[in-house]
């Protein structure tokens, strides 16, 4: 070959090798396109995770079913009639951010939503207080150490003064501030780009997702169906329920609560690999309950941060129709843990009536007409609250969610990748991930 | 920066034969397999949508460009261009209303041959800069009260063919076509302002192809 003829066949070799790929990927628009696939999928849960994990195969054409242990659908949202003139969200109650998979349903939907716009006010050394004397918005920065916020704090000089601020920073992320990591915290907030808004449902976050993505789906989701095992030894896996059934599936999507999984209520032959188990463990979670308050005035401010039995207050009818004056308590980590120890709902109640009296001149008690407890650590197949990036965390998030065998996917707000954890749009997210794993790889 | 331009005046003035001032209009395509990516993730992530996102591929441009011949070798000349696209990606459901823009702005240098009389073959490298913005239902997407941009900036090359057909002593029209190949590297919020999330699938570093066609009006100056 002549040095001409080899010039020209290398350019057209190298041409065909730029031009050759981005052609084929001009004919289709979706990852999706018509997967064809014959198998069944079993989805263990039906969270926000599990049931758009459904949706999205039902879109496909896939044959699924969604097995949840609980006697409803919804997993840690949910809905509760009895406390006053409109529904309250047991469960998640915000959408967080206007950019996200569920912010463009809410929009598609034109579902009516309130961009929740309420200010703080601190429970500050025994005083309610607009500003801190300090600014507390340190945990917001790059090169954070690994280490606790209650330890960064202190190494900041927020001294004792400031423990229930930053628990309040540190509930809020469904944790203690002993074992949130000031630095994978942040890490993961880097990756947040869902917007920094609060909306709230006019009805409630449960309604929204039953309406536009439980309902479509609803013959297929099986309550009251716990899952004991799942065998993955076999080319069909088989999943077995308490009830000793065994089901059989070509592929599974895990989507239970990372709680269920570190206490490992589910059990897998083989074993998961060591890596996996240890990830899970590496994940945060922690207790978490929601105490609604009902009240014949409004005697509070909107949200009150810092209060050493629970340290987030909010109005809960802040977008909401209704005639009633109802103080939501956000209780996480320790504070949770030690309310729920008190054993009964009526004790839960009366301590935090006692911290409001303190706070509002004994206007609580006063007021009080009735009150209501969720208690999320209680529930048997959830187990706390939600997911958290705790010290030493690493990268135990992208260990926890990859697919094994090609047959096993994970999915649920734990295993959020991209900094939406903790949330409803980050389960949902997460689930599209673990539909995309199992579709890529089907051939 | 001020001798840079002195410079630059000077070699344009004495090094001329026959300078040309050029304008164009083109079509634009391009194919970007991470952004396609990105809107492919929108559209499988999002079964309630039944317009769906399309892909950014066709655009329309403008480049405005100054070239002049060398005195050894009149048949080759050199010069520089500013090219403008812009594509877009709009889709629309029950008046839920997205739309993405992709703007590309892409200083250029070029040297250019006379394959025949008429026949212009050209050889261009330029210095592509994207911007990606989006909008639902003309609001710009926005994080922590900024909207979202994404930015990219890339090295391109792009040979292009030219047919000039000189209309009187002053003006030609030349009908172009031009294909373009850039590395580039883009910030990760392009993921994210196209599917609401970031890291997932896209990386940062990517290639864009590309061609087009237009037309060019060449307004020639007299030899000094
Ligand atoms: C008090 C509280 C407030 C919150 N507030 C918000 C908020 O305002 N906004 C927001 O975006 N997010 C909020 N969240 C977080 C949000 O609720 C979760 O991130 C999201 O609902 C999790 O969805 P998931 O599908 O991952 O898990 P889940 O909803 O927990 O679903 C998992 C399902 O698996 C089932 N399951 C468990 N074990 C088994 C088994 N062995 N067999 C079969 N099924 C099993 C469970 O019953 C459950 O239904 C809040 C959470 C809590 C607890």
């Amino acid at each position: 070959m002549d040095r001409s003829k080899f010039l020209k066949l290398s350019s057209l070799a190298a041409m065909g090798w730029i031009i050759g790929p981005s052609l084929v990927a001009c004919s289709k628009n979706t990852l999706f396109e018509n997967p064809n696939y014959k198998g069944k999928v079993l989805i263990i849960g039906a969270g926000a995770a599990g049931l758009y994990a459904g949706y999205l195969l039902q879109s496909l054409g896939i044959d699924f079913q969604i097995l949840e242990a609980r006697n409803i659908y919804g997993g840690r949202m949910g809905k509760f009639e009895g406390l006053s003139d409109y529904t309250v969200d047991t469960g998640a109650q915000w959408l967080h951010g206007n950019n996200s998979i569920l912010a463009d349903l809410v929009k598609k939907s034109k579902t009516k939503i309130t961009n929740d716009t309420s200010e703080n006010t601190y429970w500050f050394q025994n005083q309610l207080v607009k500003t801190l004397p300090k600014d507390i918005e340190i945990f917001d920065k790059e090169g954070l150490p690994d280490i606790s916020f209650e330890d960064y704090a202190l190494q900041q000089g927020f001294g004792s003064e400031y423990k229930f601020i930053v628990e309040s920073l540190a509930g809020d992320q469904g944790a203690d501030a002993s074992q949130l990591s000031a630095y994978w915290n942040h890490k993961d907030e880097e990756n947040w780009v869902a917007g920094e808004d609060d909306f709230k449902f006019k009805d409630t976050y449960f309604h929204f997702i039953d309406q536009n993505i439980a309902q479509p789906i609803l013959p297929k989701i099986q309550l009251n169906a716990p899952i004991d095992g799942i065998d993955y030894t076999v080319d069909k896996l088989q999943v077995k329920l308490k009830s000793g059934t065994i089901l059989e599936a070509d592929k599974v999507i895990v989507t239970v609560p990372i709680s269920i999984l570190k206490l490992n209520e589910i059990s897998f032959s083989p074993a998961l690999p060591t890596a996996k188990t240890e990830a899970f463990q590496k994940i945060g979670m922690g207790p978490g309950m929601k105490v609604f308050l009902r009240f014949s005035t409004k005697f509070y401010e909107d949200f009150v941060l810092g209060g050493s039995i629970c340290a987030a207050y909010a109005d809960d009818t802040v977008g909401k129709t209704t005639n009633d004056n109802v103080l939501l308590a956000f209780i996480m980590g320790e504070q949770a843990a030690y309310l729920s120890g008190l054993g009964s709902d009526a004790a839960i109640i009366q301590a935090l009536l006692a911290e409001l009296d303190l706070m509002y001149n004994n206007q609580a008690s006063l007021n009080f007409l009735n009150g209501v407890v969720f208690d999320w650590t209680k529930e048997p197949y959830i187990k706390g609250a939600y997911g958290f990036s705790s010290v030493n965390m690493g990268d135990a998030r992208k260990i926890a969610t990859q697919p094994i065998d090609n047959k096993l996917f994970f999915a649920g707000e734990a295993m959020n990748i991209n900094g939406h954890h903790q949330t409803v749009h980050g389960a949902v997210e997460s689930a599209y991930k673990a539909v995309n794993d199992l579709i890529l790889n089907l051939k | 920066m001020k001798k840079f331009l002195v410079l630059l005046i000077l070699v344009l003035h004495f090094q001329v034969e026959s300078q040309a001032l050029s304008v164009e209009l083109n079509y634009s395509f391009c194919v970007n397999s991470q952004f396609d990516k990105a809107v492919r993730v929108y559209n499988s992530a999002r079964p309630f949508l039944t317009s769906k996102q399309p892909l950014f591929r066709n655009g329309i441009g403008a480049k405005i460009g100054y070239s002049f011949p060398t005195k050894k070798h009149p048949k080759v000349q050199y010069g520089f261009e500013l090219g403008y696209s812009y594509f877009d990606s709009y889709a629309e459901n029950d008046g839920f209303i997205n739309d993405m823009q992709l703007h590309t702005l892409t200083p250029r240098f070029f040297t250019s041959t006379k394959i025949t009389n008429r026949f212009l073959g050209q050889l261009i490298l330029g210095l592509p800069n994207y911007g990606m913005f989006r909008q639902n239902n003309s609001e710009a997407v926005t994080n922590d009260e900024t909207p979202i941009h994404a930015f990219g900036i890339g090295l391109s090359i792009r040979p292009q063919l030219s047919y000039q057909f000189i209309l009187n002593e002053h003006i030609s029209l030349s009908p172009t076509f031009g294909l373009e190949y850039c590395p580039f590297q883009y910030s990760p919020q392009g993921e994210a302002l196209i599917n609401q999330t970031k890291g997932l699938y896209t990386n940062n570093f990517n290639s864009f192809f590309g061609f087009d066609f237009g037309v060019k009006v060449s307004f020639l100056k007299a030899r000094k």
